[in-house]
């Protein structure tokens, strides 16, 4: 039964609803009203900055659903140039696009692929991003943005933030330079606790009792390729024609995983790729009957900012055992060794089962 | 995005481990217009599966497809037509330059252990596919409950 | 074929290792696994000059509703001209560099397995384990430059596999090493 009264709409690619996590924790409130928290990032434009902004605390508790997010990017050492001789003239006609590598700044460097974040309630500390490799995830991975299908992105499962207690986030660039850019946050305020105070467990739909509070999003980032430097940045580079395995880190708790989310469909294409020649085959290493006999073009695996589904979900979500790691082979198919996926990332996004 | 329907529940809890299967399959288009390679099939799986979306890696939309099961045996596409025509292929898998490169499928498709899924492939007239490939996205079903679920030979 | 069976079911192993007999069940679940393996061994023998630039080593087109295990690769270089002090000596590989691919019916190419950099003596003489889906022809193929001399030296390979069904597959191909160690960076 979908929750929102909104006719008999029983919709089968996509219907709004909301997980019996957050209707357990909502149902102890009187009143839902709607949540919406602009984080700046406060980049300045400086090479490889760093900056942490700690967002207000809020009067009343909230549920956290997904994000909006906008990170434009001006460019890294690696841009393209237009030359031309003496008086040449560059000549396009009215709406024709210059299209220079990622990071340019006509297209693909507004979505925020290349710009990174860390997220982490105060009260717990409990980051959101797996420490490795680069403790932070492509702020695509948490939003959707403007003028692509999905503007909103949804996390796999809300974030309970209770009253008082700030969200900080730890912004991050590699190689490349931002200005500005912030992240949204969408959600509900709860308002009116019934019996005055905020529920400490809510009931599931199987009967067991859980803490509110326990469920934290768990984001694991894999960087595509080999890890090297270039003048000292951070560089992942997907050369044609490599393979190269990956793990997430291995979990402290069981993780429910929904979905998984990239950050390079429009950046490798801009560049003359075919993202189905970026291919993939998953395993887990403590369950080794999951797995593919073949691998897998990109686009059947994850979204990217501008799919419909920017993290592209699971048809169930799948429940990685503590101490286990997913394993991922990639493989580049493609035969122009000129044509190199850089700073490529996969993020698994799923929701640890355990927390405060 | 997905939907578990009433019966697709019923299946799923007919066992005990539900595990994500990713199967990409070569369809050997060799970039001959209207071409009709020899049928491909999904890997055997020693699991019952229930498959649930499809995608393709090409872009080309009058490529068209009929699909078969094995086990359970049953047709998919119907063509009443004198001359039957398959099935274009954007009904069925999506491709990776929309903005949903995974189609679902109208529900999800339950086949039983061995069992597999048979494609017949045509080239697209106009812009022939080299190659190609085919990916299905599915539930791979471990721990049988009771022999797991048998509901197309029930017997009610 | 018996590692192959103990690594699919290793309870079984651990029963044997112990010295107790296996029960029925486990007898049975023996057997059905031993009966999922079928040893298979393909090659060829061509003309090195002949074999300039890219050329099919090896090709077996794996058996539909089967899959295919590629375990070890050998080849090598065998000087066949009359009189050579070498003749028939088995030489490394030639130089050049190797790869695994999926071509469908009529040799059309539809998915390249290993990196195509890969040299070649990492891929033609080795242990491997690939796992293929059937009803599609696995190849080997490499891609090689001109021997030193003209004549007379060809390229001999064998490949030793099993034809396996899912009971086997399933429970081991998770541990197939499609990504190799490479210099292509």
């Amino acid at each position: 039964m979908p929750l929102l009264n909104s006719g008999q709409i029983i919709g089968h690619y996509g219907e709004a609803r909301w997980t019996p996590y957050a209707e357990a924790i909502a149902s102890h409130y009187v009143n839902h009203v709607p949540f919406y928290l602009n984080v700046p990032t406060g980049l300045t434009g400086a090479a490889d900055e760093e900056t942490v902004v700690v967002s207000r605390p809020w009067k009343y508790d909230v549920l956290i659903f997904g994000a909006y997010v906008k990170g434009c990017i001006e460019g890294d050492d690696e841009a393209d140039m237009v030359i031309t001789e003496d008086s040449d003239q560059v000549i396009t006609e009215d709406g024709d696009d210059v299209i220079t590598e990622a990071g340019g700044g006509s297209i693909g460097g507004c979505d925020g692929q290349q710009i990174f974040l860390q997220v982490a309630d105060r009260r717990s500390l409990l980051p959101w991003v797996t420490a490795s490799p680069i403790n932070a995830a492509p702020m695509s991975a948490f939003g959707g943005s403007d003028g692509r299908a999905m503007p909103l992105l949804k996390l796999p499962e809300a974030f309970f933030l209770p009253a008082g207690v700030e969200l900080q986030h730890n912004f991050s660039v590699f190689g490349n330079l931002a200005t500005g850019g912030s992240i949204d946050w969408v959600g509900v305020q709860l308002i009116n606790p019934i019996g005055q105070q905020s529920p400490k467990e809510v009931e599931m739909p199987d009967g067991s009792t859980i803490p509110v509070g326990s469920r934290i999003p768990w984001f694991a980032v894999i960087g595509i390729g080999r890890e090297t430097t270039l003048s000292g940045d951070l560089r992942f580079r997907f050369a044609a024609g490599a393979r190269v395995l990956g793990y997430t880190q291995p979990v402290d708790c069981d993780v429910e995983i929904h979905d998984i989310s990239c950050n390079f469909f429009l950046s490798y294409d801009n560049d003359g790729g075919n993202i189905d020649d970026i291919q993939f085959t998953l395993s887990d290493t403590g369950n080794r009957r999951v797995w593919s006999q073949n691998t897998t073009p990109a686009p059947a695996l994850m979204g990217d900012t501008t799919k419909a589904y920017p993290a592209l979900p699971w048809p169930k979500p799948y429940i990685l055992k503590k101490g286990d790691q997913l394993e991922l082979t990639m493989t580049n198919q493609g035969d122009n060794a000129d044509i190199i996926l850089t700073n490529g990332y996969l993020i698994i996004r799923g929701v640890k089962l355990c927390g405060l | 995005m997905f939907y578990i329907s009433k019966r697709t529940q019923e299946i799923l809890d007919c066992y005990q481990n539900h595990l994500p299967i990713v199967d990409t399959v070569q369809i050997g288009f060799t970039g001959t217009a209207s071409e009709r390679p020899p049928r491909c099939e999904t890997d055997q799986v020693s699991a019952d599966v229930l498959w649930f979306a499809l995608n393709r890696d090409f872009a080309q939309t009058d490529v068209l497809i009929s699909i078969q099961s094995i086990t359970p045996q049953y047709a998919w596409m119907i063509s009443a037509q004198a001359q039957p025509q398959l099935t274009p292929i954007g009904a069925v898998a999506g491709a990776s330059d929309q903005v949903m490169p995974l189609l679902p499928l109208p529900t999800p498709f339950f086949v039983e252990s061995n069992g597999v899924i048979t494609m017949q492939f045509q080239n697209s007239a106009t812009d022939p596919v080299d190659e190609g490939l085919i990916t299905w996205i599915g539930v791979k079903l471990t721990g049988p409950i009771n022999g797991g679920w048998r509901g197309y030979t029930a017997s009610k | 074929m018996r590692e192959i069976v103990w690594s699919a079911a290793p309870q079984l192993w651990a029963r044997v290792q112990s010295g107790s007999p296996l029960r029925e069940e486990e007898e049975a679940l023996y057997y059905k696994l031993w009966s999922d393996i079928k040893p298979v061994k393909y090659g060829s023998t061509i003309l090195w000059t002949a074999a300039l630039g890219l050329a099919n080593l090896a090709r077996y087109q794996v058996p539909r509703n089967l899959s295919h295990i590629v375990l070890r690769t050998e080849c090598y270089v065998v000087n066949e001209t009359a009189g050579a002090a070498n003749r028939q000596a088995r030489l490394a590989p030639p130089r050049g560099l190797a790869y695994w691919q999926y071509e469908r019916v009529g040799g059309t190419p539809a998915q390249i397995v290993t990196d195509i950099f890969m040299p070649a003596p990492v891929i033609l003489n080795a242990e491997e384990f690939l796992v293929f889906s059937g009803g599609n022809d696995a190849v080997l193929i490499g891609n090689f430059t001109a021997p030193a001399a003209d004549t007379g030296w060809y390229i001999e390979t064998v490949v030793y596999g099993y034809n396996c069904g899912s009971a086997i597959t399933d429970r081991i191909g998770s541990n197939q090493a499609i990504a190799q160690i490479t210099g292509n960076i």
